[in-house]
């Protein structure tokens, strides 16, 4: 055992795998469960936050999914990773939350562009991000989490199939719609339009900044 | 017990995975810079709060224990077999009982004239006057037509009578 930073007292678990911390757990060892929290409550809290677009419902949602994990710990066979189980439950959390709470879309009406406001360049950015953000909102559940693990997640197919529980066809089958779905919407959007003609080069220095983050 | 043999390896992208993405790449760009999740980030204190909520919670819970059933049905392969097998069973039964109960059905329609013929000759075999009668005779219809009329030949008057008012009023 050894002491980090925050006073948290590191032991073997931190660097088990997944299934051997379940497996510690099922023999007897609650507080083992602490790892796998402190591992994946940041996804699954990023993950919830693109769906219910509220920090203290997210977090609500994070808590409920690692309770129901740790009660359903006995029927987790690892036919898929961990995290896609989790992920699998935070999503059907969030629909069910989504559903009682009778969630509105964005309210974001078209944002009407001046060219003048454009030298403002982080101003428009968040305008277009928010009605970029709506057009999302407005798919179809299982479009929009397609979307959302392949895209924000980078998760493969077959990750996003064990996840959504449907077939690895159908998985691409949401994706391809809901990408289908979002270009004829932003294709309609002129606003869009104009900024992209306006202001091309900042979305081209967006996109190379994004590579070089990456490499 | 977790078969750690059963446990997933490094996921590995197929090529159509990636031609879709490729017609996708500029729609997949757009989304990822117009990100607005940063938005709602929590600090890291946040985080450690959250842990000890969920801890707090996780010791006055108790991990359910899968009953002998609920462990097969839970089993997603076996879940998706026996599935398939009702679909699949319930389709050949239906076909199975609806064969059973329409075919004798039909092949009583159909066998009708087969069954009058049958009749027909087995009495031509026996009386060779009727192979001579029926000879004559180019289609069934007119054979049939000829008996009829013999038989009203040996009605009395007021049978024959009885019987057109009978027909009249059935018109």
């Amino acid at each position: 055992m050894r002491e980090i930073d925050g006073g948290r007292v590191a032991n073997s678990t931190d660097t088990m795998s997944d299934i051997e911390v379940i497996e510690t757990i099922r023999a007897g060892d609650r507080k083992a469960f602490s790892v796998l929290v402190r591992r994946h409550q940041k996804s699954l809290f990023r993950l919830s936050v693109r769906f219910i677009k509220d920090s203290d419902a997210a977090e609500d949602i994070v808590q409920d999914s690692f309770i129901k994990a740790y009660e359903r710990l006995a029927s987790f066979e690892a036919r898929s990773s961990f995290r896609s189980w989790l992920f699998q439950i935070a999503i059907n959390t969030a629909k069910n939350k989504l559903r009682d709470r009778h969630e509105q879309m964005s309210d974001v009406q078209d944002l009407p562009l001046a060219v003048a406001a454009l030298a403002e360049s982080n101003l428009v950015h968040s305008g277009i991000a928010k009605l970029i953000q709506k057009h999302v909102d407005e798919l179809p559940f299982k479009q929009k989490t397609a979307l959302t693990l392949r895209v924000y997640e980078d998760l493969s197919f077959k990750e996003i199939a064990d996840i959504m529980d449907c077939p690895y066809d159908t998985a691409k089958a949401n994706y391809r719609h809901a990408l289908i779905r979002l270009r004829e919407q932003l294709g309609k959007n002129s606003d869009l339009q104009q900024w992209q003609s306006d202001v091309g080069g900042f979305f081209m220095a967006m996109e190379k900044k994004t590579a070089e983050v990456e490499s | 017990m977790i078969d750690k043999n059963k446990q997933q390896t490094q996921i590995i992208d197929y090529p159509d995975e990636i031609l879709l993405d490729q017609g996708a790449t500029e729609i997949k760009n757009l989304l990822k810079v117009t990100d607005c999740s940063y938005e709602f980030e929590m600090k890291e204190i946040d985080f450690e709060n959250m842990h000890n909520k969920i801890m707090a919670q996780v010791e006055k819970t108790e991990i359910k224990k899968q009953s002998a059933l609920t462990k097969v049905w839970s089993d997603k392969v076996a879940r998706a077999n026996i599935k398939q097998k009702i679909y699949r069973s319930s389709m050949i039964l239906g076909f199975c009982l609806f064969s059973y109960y329409s075919f004798p059905k039909i092949t009583k329609v159909m066998h009708m004239p087969w069954t009058a013929s049958g009749a027909v000759l087995a009495d031509a075999e026996q009386d060779p006057l009727v192979i001579t009668a029926l000879s004559s005779y180019r289609r069934d219809h007119d054979f049939f037509v000829d008996v009829a009329s013999a038989s009203l030949d040996h009605l009395s008057r007021e049978q024959f009578a009885r019987l057109m008012k009978t027909n009249r009023k059935t018109r």
